[in-house]
């Protein structure tokens, strides 16, 4: 303390001279502060790459092999070889320590198995100390020697490394989804049978089943990562079913049973949340999925007012579905979430797939023409190709979707010029006898075999299409207007085609034009306001008829424009 | 005089039936005049895109409704540009070539759709000779302008039709009309049952309104008699038993009866046709505005009496007309008005019958 203090007073190490002596506690301090700066610099990069965090893909599977291998590697050492690593130990500090570690690892499971910071010590350094105790049980060294020191290192490692691994699997089971089948279906689906509850089987291929519950038995894929059941020898998703009551027979009803699961899922302990999660995500999945297929498959396409009940957006009454047990009546609540987030999050479908494929969940690549031919505008002509009736599908089902999103449960000019829209275009589209589309659908051309992705428009698109529309309606009319004027006089198609489309854009125009007009005997309706200029506030039905004529255009334009590619 | 009846009937049915056809191509029109420029330059493409969305937004352009204001005139002696509304678009813009239109004239394009005003579009037709059709040159359609000039070619038709005596009867019948394939799709979709055809070898198809009337005139004139007493018979409960084979063979009529019935038959025709066509497709449509006799050979023609008809029929409506032999007109006329020697064998006529292609530019 003394020394510390004469080293550190400049008066005291200062001679006659004035000059300063460099003490020597100075020159060790200048030294290990220097040294510390150049390890600090060395190991830098490498505390910055461990401070990265990054997924090590462990998970629980490689940290049960790493443990296992370790555990049976020291037994083999232990059993063969007379004093092993193990012998030296002090073993009330191994307990005590064990005992800590496998708390630790415990707690702290998912980061020690999932972070890739980690990884060394989780599964590299097993692997490790399992090689080094297999060669010493082959060429054991004498513990006397210099290196018994090592070995006594590499035993207490072995056993911090056991607990640890230990105490991450114990930790991993608690929350293993694979654990959670047992949970739902003894503590979830046992209550279906008693409840009435069945399982609605919707598969890719857009066929209906109901199922009885005690037919599924969902499963952990742990490759896949996700629910599975196996049903009539095939893996299905988990979400591929959703629970519901079904009272009577065929023509009977179907509702769904998701509030009584939900209740059901409710009264679990909160621990079991984390390994039941994945199940109870699943249904609601299932629901989501019902709710997108049942207007997607049924009502668009065979009466999309039916969207609209009482002027806000549907349910409200039963829908029409055929299973396989024959038709049911279905009540089910509208979708949660918008397309976009619904895609997003659940289909996973790329964004220029058709709605039905995304909905449907099917793989890409796959196709769905039967289904969608069925469901589609039929020709009159049986020689026909289905190809374009599937295309103006593939248009119509987004454009119906996206002016369905703009339906709002508020009062509001966009919501009441997009209901007045799916009324006008659904009556336009279903009524196939006196229309254009079946002109076209039913002309005797060559048409491509292989329907491509791009046949569809997006519900993007629509929405995109809509909201240009609402605001320079005129313009947007116009460009449509002159295109499809322009296709008449340059393709080579049939009369009756032309005269279609001519019709179509005549009656848009005299809709458009009458929507403004006054009854007879009305007082005239022109106001001062709208000669000084608010002419351009065109009214919501006038706005309603442009989209209506938009669309209507932009249908026939789409569909006229792939079959003139075609051709050429 | 019974079957003389008869025969004026079944005339007077086809006469009907053609000047029916004539009213459905009007009202396609007339349809499809709203919704395509009746010029092709850009001035004219841009005043109708101006006009549908005026439309759109709600300010009807009914022309019978619009009226001039000391305002409009103002702009119309400032303005030289396209304007939608008919009372500051000057004649200019228009392309009117009236005698009278002078650099300084400030008539506007509702002036002259205003029956009631200066009557410039009906006293523009033969006025002088560039405002008259001219065969021998070529000319069909002599007008430039927006409302007569058909320059689109979308608004425009070629009627082809054939009068032939047959058995004693005047047989008046359709059997194509040429068109573009907007004018086409418009007809066919509220008539399909007419034949409606385009074709890409009639060269300025759709820059005129012309009806054809192709007359087999000398071809055939046979009269069945036995047929024709036989069928007279049993309407008015009838029965001979002395109508003898030997005196009713099929004799060769030469008289001149069956000629006579023709051309008072053809008149009709005309009559029908020009009172059918006024007011088809305009307030101010003149109905026939020329006639051209083209022969190739016939006998019929030659004589006075269809020629006197025709004349007296031209003068008294003040029309143009004109008698052509077929070998000395251009060719391009003949492609242009669908004749060869295919549709006018030797021995036969054709009369055309060029009508008034004026429209109206106020929209609805």
């Amino acid at each position: 303390m003394v020394e510390v203090v004469d080293v550190a007073s400049p008066i005291s190490n200062t001679d006659i001279n004035g000059t300063k002596p460099v003490g020597k506690i100075r020159i060790l301090v200048n030294w290990l502060a220097n040294s510390i700066s150049a390890a600090k610099e060395f190991f830098s990069p490498y505390y910055e790459r461990f401070r990265q965090l990054s997924n090590s893909g462990t998970g629980i599977g490689k940290t049960a092999v790493s443990f296992f291998i370790l555990v049976i590697s020291s037994l083999i050492v232990h059993t063969n070889v007379i004093l092993s690593p193990f012998s030296n130990l002090d073993y009330s500090f191994c307990i005590f320590s064990s005992v800590l570690i496998v708390f630790c690892g415990h707690y702290f499971a998912a980061r020690l198995s999932q972070d890739g910071r980690w990884k060394f010590l989780v599964f590299l350094l097993p692997i490790i100390l399992a090689i080094s105790l297999l060669i010493y049980s082959i060429t054991p060294i004498n513990p006397q020697s210099s290196s018994s020191f090592l070995y006594l290192i590499i035993g207490y490692l072995v056993i911090f490394e056991i607990s640890l691994l230990g105490g991450i699997l114990s930790g991993e089971i608690k929350g293993a989804p694979w654990l959670g089948s047992t949970l739902y279906l003894k503590h979830i689906q046992s209550y279906f049978q008693k409840e009435g509850i069945n399982y609605l089987f919707w598969n890719s291929e857009g066929k209906i089943h109901v199922v009885d519950s005690v037919r599924v038995i969902p499963r952990w894929d742990e490759r896949k990562k996700k629910v599975i059941v196996r049903l009539d020898g095939n893996n299905y998703p988990f979400n591929y079913f959703t629970p519901v009551y079904v009272e009577g027979s065929t023509y009977g009803r179907i509702s769904s049973a998701m509030t009584r699961v939900d209740e059901l899922f409710a009264n679990l302990p909160p621990a079991w949340e984390a390994a039941i999660s994945k199940y109870k995500k699943s249904l609601t999945e299932s629901v989501l999925r019902t709710s997108w297929l049942i207007i997607i498959q049924f009502i668009i396409p065979d009466k999309a007012s039916s969207l609209l009940v009482q002027g806000t957006r549907y349910p409200g009454h039963s829908q029409r579905i055929e299973t396989e047990e024959g038709p049911f009546d279905i009540i089910w609540p509208p979708p949660s979430t918008d397309w976009k987030e619904s895609n997003y999050d659940l289909f996973k479908a790329p964004i220029d797939s058709p709605l039905l494929n995304s909905a449907l969940m099917l793989s890409p690549g796959t196709s769905l023409q039967s289904l969608e031919a069925q469901i589609s505008i039929t020709p009159k002509d049986a020689n026909s190709s289905p190809n374009l009736s599937i295309i103006l599908l593939r248009n119509y089902l987004p454009l119906m979707v996206s002016l369905y999103e703009n339906i709002s449960t508020e009062v509001g000019r966009r919501s009441e010029i997009c209901k007045q829209s799916i009324r006008k275009i659904s009556f336009w589209y279903s009524s196939t006898n006196e229309n254009i589309f079946q002109s076209i659908i039913s002309e005797k051309t060559p048409h491509s075999s292989e329907l491509k992705a791009s046949d569809s428009n997006t519900v993007d698109y629509w929405n995109s299409a809509i909201n240009d529309s609402l605001a320079e309606p005129q313009t947007k009319f116009l460009t449509l207007h002159d295109n499809l004027l322009h296709i008449i006089e340059e393709s080579k198609y049939s009369k009756s085609i032309n005269g279609a489309i001519e019709r179509v854009i005549l009656k848009c125009t005299e809709d458009i034009i009458s929507s403004g007009k006054s009854k007879p005997g009305a007082p005239n309706s022109r106001s001062e306001n709208i000669l000084l200029g608010r002419g351009r506030d065109l009214g919501i039905d006038r706005k309603a008829n442009l989209l209506v004529a938009i669309c209507k255009m932009e249908l026939i334009y789409k569909l006229l424009d792939e079959h003139q590619e075609d051709e050429s | 005089m019974r079957p003389s009846i008869r025969r004026s009937n079944l005339v007077a049915n086809n006469v009907e039936k053609y000047c029916s056809t004539i009213r459905q191509i009007a009202s396609s029109v007339k349809e499809l005049g709203m919704m395509v420029p009746p010029d092709d330059g850009q001035s004219c493409k841009d005043f109708k895109r101006k006009q549908i969305y005026h439309l759109l937004n709600g300010d009807l352009l009914a022309t019978n409704m619009q009226k001039t204001s000391a305002v409009a005139k103002e702009l119309l002696q400032q303005s030289n540009s396209v304007e939608s509304h008919l009372a500051v678009l000057n004649l200019r813009v228009i392309r009117c070539n009236h005698p009278e239109m002078t650099e300084k004239n400030q008539t506007s394009v509702l002036d002259i759709h205003n029956s009631r005003s200066a009557d410039w579009c009906n006293n523009c037709i033969n006025i002088t000779s560039a405002h008259t059709p001219n065969f021998t040159s070529g000319t069909v359609n002599p007008f430039v302008c927006w409302r007569r000039g058909q320059r689109s070619g979308k608004l425009g038709f070629l009627h082809h039709a054939h009068l032939k005596l047959k058995g004693g009867k005047v047989i008046l019948g359709t059997d194509k009309i040429y068109t573009k394939s907007l004018l086409q799709g418009m007809i066919f979709n509220s008539y399909p049952n007419l034949n409606v055809e385009i074709s890409d070898r009639i060269p300025n198809l759709g820059t005129s309104m012309v009806s054809v009337i192709i007359m087999h005139s000398d071809t055939e004139s046979i009269v069945d008699r036995k047929e024709e007493i036989k069928s007279l018979l049993p309407p008015q409960m009838l029965v001979s038993r002395h109508i003898d084979q030997s005196k009713f063979s099929t004799i060769k009529s030469t008289d001149t009866l069956t000629k006579v019935t023709m051309v008072e038959e053809l008149q009709k025709l005309l009559t029908n046709l020009h009172a059918t066509w006024v007011n088809a497709i305009s307030n101010q449509s003149r109905g026939i505005i020329g006639i051209g006799l083209i022969n190739n050979g016939s006998k019929y023609v030659e004589e006075n009496l269809l020629q006197n008809m025709l004349t007296t029929f031209s003068d008294r409506n003040d029309l143009w007309y004109g008698k052509y032999d077929l070998d000395k007109l251009p060719s391009t006329l003949l492609e242009e008005l669908g004749l060869s020697s295919n549709p006018v064998p030797d021995g036969c006529s054709a009369l055309c019958l060029i009508l008034d292609t004026i429209v109206d530019l106020g929209g609805i």
